[in-house]
């Protein structure tokens, strides 16, 4: 471990977290806001840990190794949140530790808020909020490598480290070059999205904030009733299509405009994705058409809207969905568990791991068919080798009893225990409203403290996919070379 | 596909079957009960039937393919369905549908049961021994046709890779015997023990088929809900053994060796397992003031066997304890007992291997070239079996949240058909009462309890290789066409 070079970029990260936070100054400045004070302060201490750290620290990015990159990711992470917090706190709007969710929900695009009454805010915090979003979403070190220069060969291991999905595969070959054509794409997403809104009649700043939350597939809204608040079909009609493109691979669509449109409608993960939407979609409408008394017009926009909403992990809301029948409940907490597709801003198990999964299963059959068959698992003709079958296998387990293991703690500290279920499944898969005491009409705020804590930990954990952060945890990682 | 040999293994079956309904037959005669005539008649088209499947499939072939394997496999389980249904179904105590799912729920050794515990006592000794031929066929069938066939992953882990599992019948024989005689016996010293702490010889009989089968169906005023501390620990120590691997008792006993038994990591992972859990469940019931220090202990570390073995004996109200213990117990119903016994669930072993293994999957990603490889009991535990049983766990999982699902759209709340569903997988009817269910399932509508049949089957037949029958079915009807 080369803690000089961690320091040193750790350094340089806060110093970029500092710049950010210029924009809701600006914004503060704008409005004319008390809160132009929390700003202050929060841009001044990321300005001095960070002249701090790069001082500690050294420049030499050609010796990052992998434990290097893990740690600058999972440490990059945690210190973010961090300094994200300040403002919250720094202004008086949360206490530490609310200020510590609020941020962390923000940045792994979970969504979860601890606040009861957001109309009462300033507009730059809830600027800042959503801008943890969008920062988190397409990942902090994404955009870092993409905006910053001077990294070398060795960024390719934090790349990976915060990268989604059973490969960390690029279409570019260079890192540089595909974490700028990546947070292309993302800017366009945004800035057409914000267009969108606009048009569908939102104010300037609610339509940035929320073009900001669906393309990250985050779920902060500016209004307690999340997109329940506009009751506006057509704007609705277009947030699910911005939820649903933002849940599919960046690199597709990095690959599309480079080799044609037709790459979109040959990649089995989206297809699937929108399959599995489409189906959840026709069976919650039945359902709900059957068993909820809604008329059948009402039953399709709400259940697609949901459907869309939390299999993106995105998590607007514009129906309580904890009153609908255990059967839709049930759908959407498979949708919530699956997520979106690997290498987008969607969190969850992700798409193709589970037809990697599937499949896997199909040739243990198959071999025990015919024993003398070598059976191939393969993907858009792209063969998995036995390694990448294991870790998907592994990953799933580690994630599923993460799931448990949250949602034991959740009930020892006294949460019932079907919120506590929804609560794990939706925080690990960065969604962010679940059932009952967190349900899609209320907020986390009325968790116990060590609940927060729990919750923290279960969206982090399920952003950077488990392992990132797990391996920091063994002491072994931590050791200085001996030779 | 040889015909000829699935009927004879089915006659045999068959055969079994209609000696064991000569017991309640015997029972009934004796008390002059009712139910004479429902048994004789049952008892004699069974026999009738196994003569005949018998005859018929005399000259088969001497070995098992996978695809008769796997469709024998399937067809046993109908077949001891149809046979425990009859009794019921001659003499009128249940409809075809409820005597069905009576008959399936217990040879699954599930343990759910719409039969009033008042039943004369034929009926009840049937049930009692429904739960014990199923443990009895679901130990067999683990040490002979499942893992050549349907791939009971992990079961060669045990034992130091010292069992070769073969497909030619001779061989499995032997092991089938093997094992046989060790359930046996483990019955009678548990019907001696019973009979010491002053059970009559009935009640005695009964108790010790069900714990054995890791059924756990059975009540009476004797037993009382185990309020006697002495039968509580003769049920525990019934419960303990018969999650055990059978397969390891045989060889222990063939090679003397005894401590070989608790020098098993699987036997000692579990046991680990049990006062773990058992302490911190009796730990939160004292904490939380539901009973005092002693009774916490007893009730704690007696459910904790009983729902991680999957019997399900219940000596005190679980389902009114607080929701932390509940949701322990529901974890266990998930783990279960060690392979090559009769409990269900996933299995500590195979537990085991995906743990290490996703710690292995820490060391990689530190160093993605290097090989790392698990070992297990000094033997390591090749990258395929690892694999397997990761995809076993996917399924066991997927095929619970799919009946979930469908159990749902019976109006239940969605931990209610959590709780059923988790109930028939893991053959542990009590389990449904964890979340606020009932261990009958009377209520349910007619399709709901079709559907906990088919879930209960396929638990039992360790899912995979219902899969390989629906995908040699397909391909055979693909050729056809």
């Amino acid at each position: 471990m080369n803690l000089e070079v961690v320091s040193f970029i750790l350094g340089r990260l806060s110093l970029a977290c500092g710049s950010v936070l210029v924009l809701p100054l600006l914004a503060a400045f704008f409005y004319q806001e008390p809160s132009i004070r929390a700003f202050g302060v929060s841009i001044f201490i990321c300005l001095g840990l960070g002249m701090f750290l790069c001082r500690l620290g050294r420049l030499e990015t050609e010796h990052l190794s992998v434990r290097e990159g893990i740690a600058i990711t999972g440490i990059g992470w945690i210190m973010v949140t961090f300094l994200g917090m300040v403002p919250y706190a720094a202004g008086g709007y949360l206490k530490v530790l609310d200020g510590v969710f609020e941020t962390i929900s923000g940045l792994s695009g979970t969504g979860a808020t601890v606040i009861d009454s957001l109309e009462t805010l300033p507009h730059s915090i809830l600027l800042w909020r959503s801008l943890t979003h969008w920062f988190g979403g397409l990942g902090i070190i994404v955009i870092f490598i993409a905006l910053l220069p001077q990294f070398g060969r060795g960024a390719v291991y934090m790349f990976n480290a915060e990268s989604t999905g059973p490969t960390s595969d690029r279409v570019l070959p260079r890192i540089k070059s595909m974490a700028m054509a990546l947070f292309a794409v993302y800017l366009v997403f945004t800035v057409a999205a914000a267009a969108v809104y606009m048009l569908c009649g939102m104010n300037f700043l609610d339509a940035v904030d929320h073009s900001f939350s669906t393309i990250a597939t985050g779920g902060f809204s500016n209004y307690d009733a999340s997109i329940a608040h506009f009751n506006n079909p057509v704007l609705e009609g277009w947030i699910i299509f911005f939820m649903v493109i933002s849940s599919a691979n960046f690199g597709m669509y990095v690959m599309a405009w480079r080799h044609g449109w037709h790459i979109i409608w040959e990649n089995t993960e989206f297809k699937t994705y929108l399959f599995l939407v489409l189906a959840t979609t026709a069976a919650v409408t039945i359902d709900l058409f059957m068993n909820s008394n809604l008329p059948a017009a009402t039953s399709f926009r709400y259940a697609i809207f949901q459907t869309a909403s939390l299999s993106s992990t995105t998590g607007f809301v514009s129906a309580d969905f904890d009153v609908w029948p255990s059967f839709s409940k049930l759908c959407l907490m498979m949708l919530m568990f699956v997520g979106g597709c690997a290498g987008s801003t969607a969190g969850g198990l992700k798409v193709s791991r589970l037809i990697i999964l599937i499949k896997a299963m199909y040739s243990i059959v198959w071999q025990k068919l015919h024993p003398q068959m070598v059976p191939h698992v393969h993907l858009d003709g792209v063969a998995y080798t036995a390694d990448v079958l294991l870790g998907v296998g592994r990953f799933f387990f580690a994630y599923l009893m993460l799931d448990v293991l949250w949602a034991l703690l959740l009930i020892a500290d006294g949460v019932p225990v079907l919120d506590s279920i929804g609560i794990s499944v939706s925080t690990m898969g960065s969604v962010g409203p679940a059932f009952g005491m967190a349900g899609p009409t209320c907020t986390y705020s009325g968790l116990p403290d060590f609940s927060k804590v729990v919750v923290c930990f279960s969206m982090l954990l399920g952003r950077l996919e488990t392992f990132t952060i797990l391996v920091m945890l063994n002491p072994e990682f931590w050791h200085r070379k001996k030779w | 596909m040889s015909i000829k040999l699935l009927m004879f293994i089915l006659g045999r079956i068959a055969l079994l079957a209609g000696v064991a309904l000569l017991l309640p037959l015997g029972l009934a005669v004796a008390e002059q009960a009712p139910g004479q005539a429902a048994f004789a008649e049952a008892a004699l088209l069974m026999l009738g039937l196994g003569l005949f499947l018998a005859l018929a499939g005399r000259d088969h072939q001497r070995k098992v393919m996978v695809r008769e394997g796997a469709l024998l496999l399937l067809l046993v389980w109908l077949l001891l369905g149809i046979t425990g249904m009859l009794p019921y179904l001659f003499d009128g105590r249940l409809n075809w549908l409820d005597a069905g799912v009576e008959s399936i729920s217990g040879f699954t050794t599930t343990g759910m049961s719409c039969l009033p515990d008042s039943s004369p006592r034929p009926f009840l000794l049937w049930r009692s021994l429904t739960h014990w031929l199923g443990g009895l066929t679901i130990i067999v069938s683990l040490v002979t046709v499942l893992p050549e066939i349907g791939g009971c992953f992990g079961i060669t882990l045990s034992l130091h890779q010292s069992i070769a599992f073969s497909q030619m019948l001779g061989r499995m024989k032997k092991a089938a015997y093997g094992v046989c005689r060790v359930y046996v016996f483990f019955t009678l010293v548990l019907t001696a023990l019973y009979l010491l702490c002053g059970l009559g010889p009935f009640d005695a009989l009964n108790l010790s088929l069900v714990t054995l089968a890791t059924g756990g169906r059975y009540n009476s005023p004797a037993i009382n809900g185990f309020e006697d501390v002495l039968l509580a620990t003769a049920a525990m120590f019934g419960m303990f053994f018969s999650s055990g691997n059978f397969l390891l008792y045989w060889e222990a006993a063939r090679r003397r060796q005894f401590g070989e038994i608790f020098r098993d990591t699987e036997l000692r992972v579990f046991t680990f397992l049990i006062v773990v859990f058992g302490f911190v469940t009796a730990w939160h019931l004292w904490r939380f003031g539901v009973y005092d220090m002693f009774h916490s202990l007893r009730y704690g570390f007696f459910e904790v066997l009983s729902f991680a073995s999957t019997t399900g004996f219940a000596s005190s109200h679980f389902e009114i304890w607080p929701a932390f213990d509940r949701y322990i117990l529901f974890i266990l119903v998930f783990v279960g007992g060690c392979i090559g016994s009769s409990t269900g669930g996933i299995k500590v072993i195979r537990f085991l291997v995906m743990l290490k293994s996703a710690a292995a999957e820490m060391k990689r990603m530190l160093h993605p070239h290097m090989i790392v490889h698990i070992a297990l009991d000094g033997v390591s535990v090749p990258l395929k079996v690892v694999g397997r049983i990761l995809s076993f766990f996917f399924l066991f999982l997927s095929v619970f949240f799919i009946f979930v699902l469908i159990i749902s759209l019976s109006g239940m709340t969605v931990l209610e058909s959590m709780g059923l569903a988790a109930a028939c997988l893991s053959s542990i009817g009590p389990a449904a009462m964890l979340t606020g269910g009932g261990d009958s399932f009377v209520y349910l509508p007619a399709w709901t309890k079709v559907a906990c049949s088919c879930l209960m089957i396929l638990g039992r037949l360790e899912i995979f290789s219902f899969l390989i029958v629906l995908q040699t079915s397909f391909s055979s009807l693909r050729r056809k066409w």
